[in-house]
């Protein structure tokens, strides 16, 4: 210990006004601290379970089956042309991710309290770092994925270069909701009630329609579907790895026909802006609710 | 380069009181607030003036339902300073602290700390039951703020110091509170921040490990690192530290060497216990022409008058009076309430009467409220006296205010020093059967 490094941390404390913006710096020193928590995450999830990383495929995989049977085989909702079983898997594998991520990250706060009340490091890496963690579910599912497109015969294309991109709205979206709900919740605990309801309706809205099926009558309005963001990332999801299979329908000469779908361009790009401006509005919320977790959590 | 480890200049701290979630109550602040963010400066001035004409003790700067648990602090502490802060229980000592490791934020004034901070305000902070001692070492280390490698580095020292090696890779739901407490203390005590700020740790653990934890702080302030201790126990805080600062009702009462801090404290405390003796001259006593009452003392076991116990303590209350008249159904009654205002039990001696101490004459009637009942907050005793359907004697009147402190025996391994809610907190005896 010496007196420069003293001088180096030099800190001011002040009241909440004339500190609102992100310190990077700070993040930064705390990347381990980040990295631990992510660490930890992972490892009392399976220790505690002793199925393990089977949930992380169970989930999505039961969840297909019903809607495999429910929507496919007895409402007979399309799916883009493809088996039914891989578009609700593709579908609902990135929206679990989604699911998970938003729910841990929405109690971080108040599950955290521990931490809140007792010792001092930048919050925002509490509901961000359930983002990364479920990251780990995300992959498992995602090996049976590979899986079932072999199984399926669909052959593997150069779009799939595209899928990280995909998964990345996905994460800014989850980080975004998750620190909105995460703020809420400590001072309104009707949050826990509420979010895995939201979630559940948020679910239906997403992976079961596809965009290809929305009435071309509404022309243009239909993008307004993307700012749904995970709709647009599901959507972006099976088109880089199932494209070279997905028809759509279209009007010509009157007629009904099948054509493969376009690459969802318009619909990521509305996708896109809206995950980034949700991302937004949850670090201005939470950094405008933060210096008041830890007296009232 | 200046020797300075924490400057505060006017800090203060405003909290909320009651429940934060009050839709009524925020409607209500939010219509009174509302116009006046609109006013103009001179227009407030006039507001305030008036406002204070209606009501002396009106502060603007305090609003209904909040108080200040810091207020106009300005304090120095220089590096190497090994800085005692006593007070009694509320005076605002873990805020303070809390506001400088930047748990809280401050509602007034600023602070410069210069250093890393490192606080152990709750050793154990982050530990997970799940994990293993090893993988608790990683993780409650770099909440704490070391980095990795450090931790690696002091991996040995850290689980030598602990003394659990044995268990290292069992998961510490396992480990009894003591070897949990004796984990996190290791770590903790591994930390090299040039400010440390202890709040009550020594509360836990056995006299072993108790003076071991001494030792390394004494370790730590002779390598001249920048100390803030909070502690109840003056023994220690006397044998850490040099310089006292002594807090009440969020100012500093005292700032001065440990020695007259803590002699002010006992003073204060002194003044308390007058408090706990009330006697009433002929012709004051309260009464009538059946009983009339002389004194009245809040004791502890050990016949000693005091108004702060510990809640391993019973607490004795007793009433000398005079009886004029034969009377068997007279009865006493004390009623326990909390400060604010809630009751939590009367009780009366009128069955312990009987034809030996009912005749007229000079009397003590006492009554000892069971340790291991209250919870850790203030309460205050009401006494009144009667003859059931004759006559009330003496009106009910306010006695005593007391303050209960320390470990609440509600059952929870970690000493926690919030209080849990309830106007008492009763050790009850749990029982746990394995069934299949
Ligand atoms: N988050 C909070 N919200 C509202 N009031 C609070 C909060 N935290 C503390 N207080 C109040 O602030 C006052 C000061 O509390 P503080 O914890 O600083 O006291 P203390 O001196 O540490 O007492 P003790 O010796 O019991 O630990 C108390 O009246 C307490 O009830
Ligand atoms: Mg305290």
């Amino acid at each position: 210990m010496s007196k420069d490094t003293a001088d180096k941390y030099v800190q001011i404390i002040q009241p909440r006004e004339k500190q609102k913006k992100i310190d990077w710096q700070e993040l930064y020193r705390f990347r381990e601290l980040f990295g631990i928590l992510v660490w930890r995450d992972i490892k009392v999830k399976y220790k505690q379970t002793a199925l393990g990383a089977l949930w992380a495929i169970i989930v999505p995989f039961v969840h297909m089956l019903i809607f495999t049977v429910i929507f496919g085989n007895v409402a007979k909702l399309p799916t883009d042309g493809l088996h039914p079983q891989l578009f609700y898997y593709a579908g609902l594998l990135l929206w679990t991710y989604f699911a998970t991520a938003v729910s841990i990250s929405g109690a971080s706060l108040v599950n955290g309290k521990a931490f809140l009340t007792k010792i001092y490091f930048p919050r925002l890496i509490m509901p961000v770092s359930p983002t990364l963690s479920a990251l780990v579910d995300f992959t498992i599912g995602f090996v049976i994925l590979v899986a079932m497109l072999f199984y399926y015969e669909q052959a593997i294309d150069y779009t799939i270069i595209f899928l990280p991109f995909f998964v990345a709205i996905a994460v800014v979206s989850a980080s975004g909701v998750g620190m909105i709900f995460a703020s809420l919740n400590v001072k309104y605990r009707d949050v826990a009630f509420a979010l895995p309801f939201i979630i559940q309706i948020w679910m239906y809205g997403t992976v079961l329609v596809p965009f290809s099926k929305l009435p071309p009558a509404w022309g243009d309005f239909r993008y307004l579907y993307g700012l749904n963001p995970m709709s647009g990332a599901v959507e972006g999801f099976r088109w880089c790895l199932l494209h070279s299979n997905m028809l759509t329908t279209r009007m010509l000469d009157g007629k009904v026909v099948e054509i493969p779908v376009d690459p969802p361009l318009l619909l990521v790009t509305v996708s896109t802006v809206s995950a980034a401006f949700l991302l937004w509005l949850g670090i201005k919320w939470f950094k405008k609710m933060e210096s008041t977790f830890a007296d009232i959590v | 380069m200046s020797n300075k480890a924490i400057i505060t200049e006017n800090l203060g701290k405003r909290y909320k009181l009651g429940e934060t979630l009050n839709f009524s109550r925020t409607i209500r602040e939010a219509i009174v607030e509302f116009p006046r963010k609109f006013m103009s400066e001179a227009k407030r001035k006039a507001f305030e003036i008036r406002e204070r004409k209606n009501n002396p003790d009106y502060d603007p700067e305090t609003p209904p339902g909040t108080f200040w648990a810091l207020r106009h602090l300005n304090l120095e502490i220089n590096h190497s300073d090994v800085v005692g802060i006593i007070g009694s229980n509320g005076s605002g000592k873990s805020t303070l602290l809390k506001v400088l490791s930047k748990i809280t934020i401050p509602t007034t004034g600023h602070a410069k700390v210069y250093g890393r901070v490192g606080s152990l305000l709750e050793v154990g902070t982050g530990f997970h039951p799940d994990l293993t001692g090893r993988e608790n070492i990683f993780l409650n280390g770099s909440i704490m703020g070391m980095s990795k490698a450090d931790i690696k580095m002091r991996f040995d020292e850290i689980v030598a110091f602990s003394e659990v090696e044995k268990f290292l890779d069992t998961p510490i739901k396992r480990y009894s509170s003591g070897m949990t407490v004796r984990l996190a203390f290791a770590v903790a005590a591994h930390l090299e921040p040039e400010i440390l700020i202890v709040d009550e740790v020594l509360a836990v653990g056995d006299a072993a490990f108790q003076n071991k934890c001494m030792g390394k702080m004494k370790d730590v302030s002779s390598e001249g690192r920048t100390v803030l201790f909070v502690s109840h126990n003056m023994s220690a805080v006397r044998s850490l530290c040099s310089r006292g600062i002594l807090l009440k009702n969020g100012k500093i009462v005292v700032d001065t060497t440990i020695n007259e801090a803590i002699s002010h404290y006992n003073d204060t405390l002194d003044e308390k216990a007058n408090d706990a003796q009330l006697l009433w001259k002929e012709g004051e006593m309260p009464g009538d022409d059946y009983v009339q009452l002389i004194e009245a003392q809040l004791l502890s076991e050990t016949g000693v008058n005091k108004t702060i116990f510990d809640t391993d303590e019973q607490i004795k209350i007793r009433l000398k009076y005079k009886s004029l008249k034969n009377n068997k159904d007279l009865r006493f009654a004390v009623k326990l309430s909390s400060i604010e205002g809630e009751t939590v039990f009367q009780s009366t001696d009128q069955i312990f009467r009987n034809s030996e101490n009912s005749g007229a004459g000079l009397y003590t009637t006492e009554v000892d409220i069971p340790n291991r009942l209250l919870n850790s907050k203030h309460y205050q005793i009401s006494l009144w006296a009667g003859t059931p359907k004759v006559k009330r004697h003496i009106p009910e009147m306010l006695l005593f205010k007391l303050s209960v402190v320390g470990k609440v025996y509600n059952g929870s391994r970690l000493d926690d020093r919030q209080p849990w809610p309830g106007i008492v907190s009763p050790e009850l005896k749990w029982k746990i059967l394995k069934i299949d």
